[in-house]
């Protein structure tokens, strides 16, 4: 054994003789941070590290499509540097926040004319809307729905520059905080990006209140530190929620925090205090949500009319059969039953006004009786089909689900259309949720899914008597600059 | 009709090998030799390669035989997500001592073996992965030949990645 290790040592290290392609090759499979741990090993691989192909990729991995400059930069190396850590912005595209009801969407993207990451609302927009009667249901009214769909460039929700290649700490306001440059600063409103560490997993026992994103999308969950009972974080729903984390500074890819305040007067604008104050988060979605396959042709993302309330976004989700789905309206009043003890617990600290509400936040309708026997028209799509809606209104607010289709297989079909509208698009049974202002009261009513494509659904409405529509949005079209 | 047909392949310190066709012909610069010169039954000597080395590059050829050729270098350039997932077989295959892992990868760079050499890359790449610059010296047995003064500008150079 010692003799192995003797002539081990006195050999030269078999990776530091590989020819220089080869040794390109293995630093191209690893991240800039172990690029960066590599080079100060010795002078060989201090070298290699320095080529600038290698930093190329780096950037490259971020962006929808690949730049061959580093545009303001001088180097692929500085341009990577410049934007430490925050290169998953690009990368992840979509976010969206937990705004009260409305929630945000945004796309994130890197501009390399300027150098600067930035984000922007996606919006869209309703020019003329026509409704029509239904030939074959003339009580019902069918409302026509092409939404225009812009980024709002006017008032860029991320923008993040660093011309001068700061070290993260003197583009921050404190740790983690980063300091924006829109030119609403002007006018004393300033912003900052922050980070967001640790998270909590998939299935935290929390209150679902206390996370995001919200417990009907399947995804690693952060704590939303605006929430009113993790403001403090002396209190006990706080170190509870602490305990639930597994890695606290781990840093959190798919969640950050963005802060808005007023500042006037003189002086450097300093964040306020209250690390509530003016807080939001935003939370990405797995593109293996919103991608669709063969056998899921209607995920993606969508946006879908809401009437009087516009436009809105939504997930439109096929979950693999036998995964786990949020919790019914009564199979959570059961968890409530069970989990009393536990949630005595968070409501010490707050009075227990909200604890019992909370889990049963996700509203599902009972799952329904498909009947009819498996028929000819098999398509192999079956299953769940939910609308979960990305930004949201009073009445059903984000984070909710607006629709569920319990089987968009032969068993939950009711016909095919006869009507021109739809082309002899499959119609399955379905269930809409609706509440009252507030997301009070909230109850499921019957509904028809018209599956006229795999980029156009309509919803019939029963009770309200009216269709209204959903369609795709090509999110790539959003990403390139 | 072509699965019938072997190869010899003499290693450097001349073992002979006899191997099907289709598994020589993972190696591209075996496969062009053949098309160019056809098989007249010779051994062909791998010059570079010594026994226990091509033993193993045998192996996972005869492993791989039937793999669909590897989609062209420019598809995997774009392809912008970095992965180091390995198939198990692969993995397993590639449990080796340094210094055959080392061959592996020059054997496989030399006959020009694109997948194989990934493999052996991305193997490479995961042993460095996570680690601190002291303890992929350990791993690798690389000596720390800068100076004081270099160390500490490598370190300012470095500073940004730190500071997290």
């Amino acid at each position: 054994m010692m003799a192995e290790k003797q002539s081990l040592s006195a050999r030269a290290s078999f990776l530091i003789a590989l020819p220089d392609e080869l040794i390109h090759q293995i630093l191209s499979y690893l991240s800039a941070l172990d690029v960066v741990s590599i080079s100060s090993t010795c002078q060989t691989l201090y070298r290699q590290a320095q080529d600038d192909k290698l930093w190329e990729g780096l950037v490259n991995e971020n962006l929808p499509k690949k730049i061959d400059h580093p545009g303001p930069f001088d180097s692929f190396r500085n341009l990577y540097t410049a934007h430490h850590p925050y290169w998953f912005l690009p990368r992840k595209k979509i976010w969206f926040s937990d705004g009260e009801y409305t929630g945000r969407l945004i796309i994130a993207r890197y501009d390399n004319r300027r150098g600067v990451i930035e984000a922007f609302r996606l919006l869209a927009e309703l020019k003329e809307e026509t409704f029509t009667q239904w030939p074959s249901n003339p009580e019902v009214i069918i409302q026509s729905f092409n939404p225009q769909l812009r980024l709002w460039m006017d008032d860029p929700v991320i923008e993040l520059r660093n011309p001068q290649g700061l070290l993260p700490r003197n583009r921050q306001y404190c740790p983690d905080q980063f300091k924006m440059t829109m030119s609403s600063h002007g006018q004393g409103v300033y912003s900052s990006f922050a980070l967001c560490r640790g998270n909590v997993g998939r299935d935290p026992s929390l209150p679902s209140d206390l996370v995001w994103p919200p417990i009907t999308i399947p995804a690693d969950r952060s704590l939303r530190k605006n929430q009113e009972r993790l403001t403090d974080e002396n209190s006990n729903t706080f170190r509870q929620a602490q305990r639930e984390t597994q890695n606290p500074r781990a840093l959190s890819e798919t969640s950050f925090y963005l802060r808005k305040w007023l500042h006037f007067g003189l002086g450097q604008p300093i964040v306020p205090h209250d690390p509530g104050y003016h807080l939001s988060m935003f939370a990405t979605l797995d593109p293996e949500l919103y991608t669709p396959t063969k056998e899921k042709p209607y995920q993606g993302i969508w946006v879908g009319d809401y009437n009087f309330h516009g436009c809105e976004f939504l997930l439109f989700l096929q979950r693999d059969p036998g995964s786990a789905a949020p919790l019914s309206n009564s199979a959570r009043r059961e968890t409530r039953l069970v989990s009393n003890g536990l949630h005595g617990l968070y409501n010490q600290h707050n009075g227990g006004a909200h604890g019992f509400d909370d889990l049963e936040r996700a509203s599902l309708p009972e799952s329904q009786v498909t009947t009819g026997p498996d028929g000819d028209d098999d398509t192999g799509v079956t299953g769940r089909l939910e609308g979960i809606k990305l930004t949201g209104d009073p009445n059903i607010p984000r984070g909710e689900i607006s629709f569920v289709a319990e089987d968009i297989g032969p068993r939950g079909t009711l016909c095919f259309s006869d009507d021109e509208e739809f082309r002899g698009a499959r119609v399955v049974r379905s269930k809409g949720h609706i509440a009252f202002q507030q997301f009070t009261d909230d109850q499921w009513v019957n509904t028809e899914l018209i599956l006229i494509s795999p980029d156009c659904v309509a919803q019939y409405w029963k009770p309200m008597r009216h269709v209204s529509y959903f369609r795709r949005v090509d999110i790539d079209r959003f990403t390139l600059v | 009709m072509s699965s019938e047909e072997t190869i010899i392949l003499q290693s450097s310190d001349e073992v002979n090998f006899t191997v099907e066709r289709s598994v020589a012909e993972r190696s591209m610069l075996i496969k062009h030799l053949l098309e160019d010169l056809g098989n007249s039954g010779e051994p062909i000597p791998i010059p570079n390669v010594n026994e226990p080395v091509l033993n193993k590059v045998i192996e996972w050829s005869v492993h791989h035989k039937n793999d669909p050729p590897s989609t062209d270098d420019n598809d995997s350039e774009n392809n912008r997500r970095r992965t180091t997932d390995i198939d198990e077989w692969d993995q397993k295959f590639m449990q080796v001592d340094q210094e055959m892992l080392f061959e592996i990868i020059l054997a496989a760079n030399y006959l020009d073996i694109k997948p194989l050499l990934d493999v052996g890359c991305k193997t490479v790449a995961n042993m460095i992965k996570g680690k601190s610059p002291e303890e992929i010296r350990k791993t690798f047995n690389i000596q720390n030949d800068f100076t004081p003064e270099e160390e500490d500008q490598i370190r300012r150079e470095n500073e940004w990645a730190e500071d997290r």
